[in-house]
């Protein structure tokens, strides 16, 4: 009944935080697929030494904390005169983590694609960027969809990381509401909630995608 | 027309797959390629237009020089990579596991090439598309992916893909090889149209009897080398070469 009541009265306030949540979330996790295929299409292009250049950022970012980015970003980009808004700079470190990641399911991805299909490209006198366009990327994205639908789920619950530098999203809101009404418990778990309902959206709109899907591989890879 | 001389290709491994082909294949004209397993068919085809590089030798389109620029002192250079597109959009080639994009329609898979080289307006090329489809008896099936078609379609609209090019050549590897015996009639109906609109073609196939029918010539290959060549009575019913008489009688 506490609980309740305290839901009634105070429920409302998580409407900011939410829609925050759901702007970062939305930005940083386009931000990040069209950043890991960036990221795909260097590798695939095979220079040597920008190949390890960018074997070297995936392993970077895939073996550090997102949250030492978030602070990397945030104070240390005004050192070098940048100064941009917590909700920018949080975001980003949740793009360049999340791409790096989102690069290598990619390529696990571009394995599916039947080889042969690279001599039909080049056949039809297709550029590479053609072919990376209109061959590989439509067909890497559908086949790496459930892997691509789990890392955009662990990108949504990062987000609550940027409360780290006060953006108000979903955990600095709850956050400040318990400051203000002491009932740390009510605030933390209607957070939660939220974000379980977050993810069970996602998680449909990923299933519904795959099923919207009308072609199917040549070998049953979907 | 085509002139191939001295064509000469070396796998990595050091397999010395092509030991210098001579050919000239004349417009309209239908040149089918036999030989054994391994003989290298597949590879000259695939020299021809690039999707393999070859180490010594020349291939003329229409007298001009393809793939390979002379430099100083006898070396050769790739030609930049814009012109090794350009040029092979003249040339259209179709496969033996037909090779098509699984992820768009027989329309998409035919538009591709044309709306991508030539920058065309999409509703010219998509007309193009769309009578090519229903040449090779295809009209029904514009909006069907591979996975829908039988295997006799799907090759049918691998070659109206290639044919979108409007290609001066169109070479053909094996292309009923990988049907069920009931399809191959289709797809075999489409070539013979071809040759009586005299498109230039090089044919690898096993099917003596239609090589014999469409051909005007037909090339003996063996290890790397065109051992015979000659119209399909002479090569087939009066074979000169020893292995190629070894391989006739061991044909059906
Ligand atoms: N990429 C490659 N690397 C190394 N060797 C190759 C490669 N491709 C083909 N070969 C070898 O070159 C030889 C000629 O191959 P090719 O495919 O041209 O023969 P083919 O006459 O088309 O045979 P088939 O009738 O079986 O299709 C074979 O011995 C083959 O194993
Ligand atoms: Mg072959």
């Amino acid at each position: 009944m506490r609980f309740l009541n305290w839901l009634a009265a105070y429920g409302p306030s998580y409407g900011s935080g939410l829609g925050w949540t759901a702007l970062i979330a939305l930005w940083a996790s386009v931000g990040a697929i069209v950043w890991g295929s960036v990221l795909l299409l260097i590798r695939l292009s095979g220079r040597r030494w920008v190949n390890l250049a960018v074997e070297g950022y995936v392993q970077l970012f895939r073996n550090t904390p997102v949250l030492l980015s978030i602070y990397l970003i945030y104070f240390g980009f005004p050192l070098i005169g940048v100064v941009w808004p917590a909700v920018i700079c949080g975001g980003l470190a949740l793009v360049l983590q999340n791409g790096a990641y989102i690069s290598e399911i990619l390529r696990g991805g571009v394995k599916a694609i039947d080889l042969v299909q690279f001599d039909a490209a080049k056949s039809l006198g297709l550029s590479g960027w053609g072919t990376f366009r209109k061959v590989v990327l439509p067909q890497v994205l559908v086949y790496a969809l459930p892997s691509l639908g789990n890392q955009v789920i662990l990108l949504v619950k990062d987000t609550s990381l940027l409360s780290a530098i006060s953006v108000a999203e979903l955990t600095m809101n709850a956050k400040l509401l318990t400051e203000q009404t002491g009932a740390a418990y009510e605030a933390f778990v209607v957070v939660a909630v939220l974000y379980l309902l977050l993810v069970v959206v996602l998680e449909l709109a990923a299933r519904s995608a795959l099923r919207a899907v009308r072609w199917r591989p040549r070998y049953d890879a979907l | 027309m085509i002139t191939i001389q001295g064509l000469r290709k070396c796998f990595p491994n050091g397999l010395e797959v092509l030991r210098g082909i001579d050919l000239a294949i004349g417009d309209g004209e239908v040149v089918s390629l036999i030989g054994r397993s391994g003989s290298g068919k597949t590879t000259l085809l695939r020299c021809i237009n690039f999707l393999e590089e070859y180490d010594a030798g020349e291939i003329r389109l229409d007298g001009t020089p393809l793939w390979y620029r002379a430099a100083t002192g006898g070396a050769r250079t790739r030609m930049p990579e814009p012109a090794i597109r350009a040029l092979r959009q003249q040339m259209g080639i179709v496969f033996q596991q037909f090779n098509l994009f699984p992820h768009m329609t027989a329309l998409e898979n035919v538009c591709l090439g044309p709306s991508f080289a030539h920058k065309r307006p999409e509703a010219e090329v998509k007309a193009l598309a769309q009578q090519l489809l229903e040449r090779v008896g295809l009209g029904g099936k514009m909006r069907s992916y591979p996975y829908q078609l039988s295997g006799g379609e799907q090759q049918r609209v691998a070659i109206a893909r290639a044919l979108a090019m409007r290609p001066k050549v169109l070479l053909l590897d094996e292309i009923t090889s990988a049907l069920d015996p009931e399809l191959v009639g289709e797809v075999l109906e489409v070539i013979r149209s071809l040759v009586l609109e005299r498109m230039m073609m090089v044919i690898v196939t096993h099917e003596l009897r239609f090589a014999r029918e469409i051909s005007h010539r037909i090339a003996y290959l063996s290890r790397g080398q065109i051992t015979e060549i000659g119209p399909p009575g002479e090569l087939l019913d009066n074979p000169q070469d020893s292995t190629l008489k070894e391989f006739l009688r061991r044909m059906p």
